[in-house]
């Protein structure tokens, strides 16, 4: 099974940590500002140290292995795929400062700084996006999820759908291996044509589409027994409060946020790696 | 006997489609996991999206593709990939289009012909516009769609068709297979549960 359903039948790390003990929001804030400012910023190393500094609060809550193994499955890919073919010549129309030569088939190439900057800064911001976004969810239990969303004013019925499908997502991962595997017994392969390979699809998706909207009715009726659409005010089990670890942790963000923006002011948009400007960089 | 058989729904229609539109986001994800572990050459993470449009209309398909988007970029793809979300609401649009134009008879020859030209060759100028504009374009660390991006930027030289070709390469197959996949799906499915008219 790929990493996305390993990772999301992963409910979140139960540890009694500072970052665990953070509220959902400030956790969530973080997530929008590391993710934000690698865009604000075309710097690799700059991701490199955001990056490390998420990786290192994920350590200390115990949720660093399902965060780097899914930077390795999806980020180093990307940079070993992205960089060799855009800092060649033909890989990238902004291509103009040569920082070296490499031999390929006898024959020498110019490696160009503006591909390799792009193609190690793009996976890079979406490497601190994943790490933070991973980081709240994987240290923010369900029920302290729809109050963080609930306090963020979402609407209860965006707040159910969201919750469920978390629900939802392992609960049909589990079935649809169950149907695999019973399809397998019965012949199925997936060393096969294109077209068998279709119909293979098909014959595990409908007996699993049939399945998961027979229970829908099922959902339906449990939530209507619970009021789900009675016009009253929703109450939920945990209240979100922010505490003084909170108030902490939002302060070290905002002189952090000033420090950058004198940086930005009065260095650059590269104030480390120093890469040319190029479109849409 | 000869009687007819009448399904009753104990739930009312609002509330199924609250439930069905978590259900479609799970199904997309759990259609793109299926993908991978049976080797199908699709993608295959909006068949779900399509049928969620066919069996219960636009809003639902849209708000149940976009929420798939929005999950898998909170968690496994990272924040900026969220704005994928409209390219679910785009197909759910194009599918309710193909619905009310009365193109989902896979028997008629219209049918095959504008699900090439709208989910083939027209959504990809959508997806191309956000790959540029958000994410800088450049090659998918697929094989075959980056060696079709390398081949038309040193063909033309043209960094928008070498990104739009490289797109209509992996939708042209993709989408049509999943409309396909999910009208097949939708003709098998409890009348309950249609809720689209």
């Amino acid at each position: 099974m790929p990493i996305g359903a390993s990772l999301l039948k992963k409910t979140a790390v139960e540890a009694d940590t500072f970052v665990q003990r953070l509220d959902g929001r400030v956790k969530f804030l973080y997530f929008i500002w590391a993710s934000v400012l690698v865009y604000v910023f075309y710097d690799p190393v700059l991701n490199l140290v955001l990056l490390a500094a998420t990786l290192l609060l994920a350590a200390h809550a115990k949720a660093a292995k399902p965060i780097l193994i899914t930077l390795l499955v999806i980020i180093v890919p990307w940079i070993l795929f992205a960089v060799p073919i855009l800092s060649l010549p033909l890989g990238f129309p902004w291509n103009k400062t040569v920082i070296g030569y490499i031999e390929l088939f006898g024959r020498k190439y110019p490696v160009y700084l503006e591909g390799f900057g792009w193609g190690l800064t793009w996976p890079l911001r979406i490497a601190v996006a994943i790490a933070s976004a991973l980081l709240f969810f994987l240290t923010t239990n369900q029920a302290k999820l729809a109050a963080t969303l609930f306090k963020l004013k979402f609407p209860f019925k965006v707040i159910y759908a969201v919750i469920a499908t978390l629900q939802f997502i392992p609960l049909l991962a589990a079935e649809a291996e169950t149907i695999i595997q019973a399809q397998t017994a019965r012949g199925l392969r997936t060393e096969a044509s294109v077209l068998q390979r279709i119909r293979n699809y098909l014959a595990v998706i409908i007996p699993l589409t049939l399945s998961s909207l027979n229970k829908v009715q099922v959902r339906a009726i449990a939530l209507e027994s619970r009021g789900f659409s009675a016009p009253v005010r929703k109450t939920l089990i945990y209240e979100a409060r922010l505490s003084a670890a909170d108030y902490l942790f939002l302060g070290g963000m905002l002189l952090a946020t000033l420090l950058l923006a004198w940086v930005y002011v009065n260095i650059g948009y590269s104030p480390i790696s120093k890469l040319p400007w190029v479109w849409a960089g | 006997m000869g009687a007819e058989v009448k399904e009753i729904s104990p739930a009312g229609k609002a509330v199924i489609a609250a439930v069905l539109v978590p259900t479609i986001a799970a199904l997309n994800y759990v259609g793109g996991v299926i993908v991978e572990a049976l080797k199908a050459p699709i993608w295959g993470d909006t068949w779900a999206t399509i049928l969620g449009t066919l069996i219960a209309g636009f809003w639902v398909g849209a708000a149940g593709g976009f929420l798939y988007n929005i999950i898998m970029a909170l968690t496994v793809w990272g924040l900026p990939q969220w704005v994928w979300g409209f390219a679910n609401v785009v197909i759910a649009l194009i599918t309710w289009l193909m619905m009310r134009m009365g193109w989902t008879d896979l028997k008629k020859p219209i049918t095959w012909v504008m699900m090439i030209v709208l989910y083939g060759l027209l959504y990809p100028v959508f997806t191309t516009l956000v790959s540029i504009g958000l994410f800088g374009g450049g090659p998918l660390w697929k094989p075959l769609p980056a060696a079709v991006y390398a081949a038309t930027l040193s063909a033309t030289g043209n960094f928008f068709l070498a990104n739009y070709a490289q797109a209509v390469f992996t939708e042209i197959i993709d989408k049509p297979v999943s409309f396909i996949i999910s009208v097949i799906i939708a003709s098998r499915i409890p009348k309950r549960f249609v809720l689209a008219r």
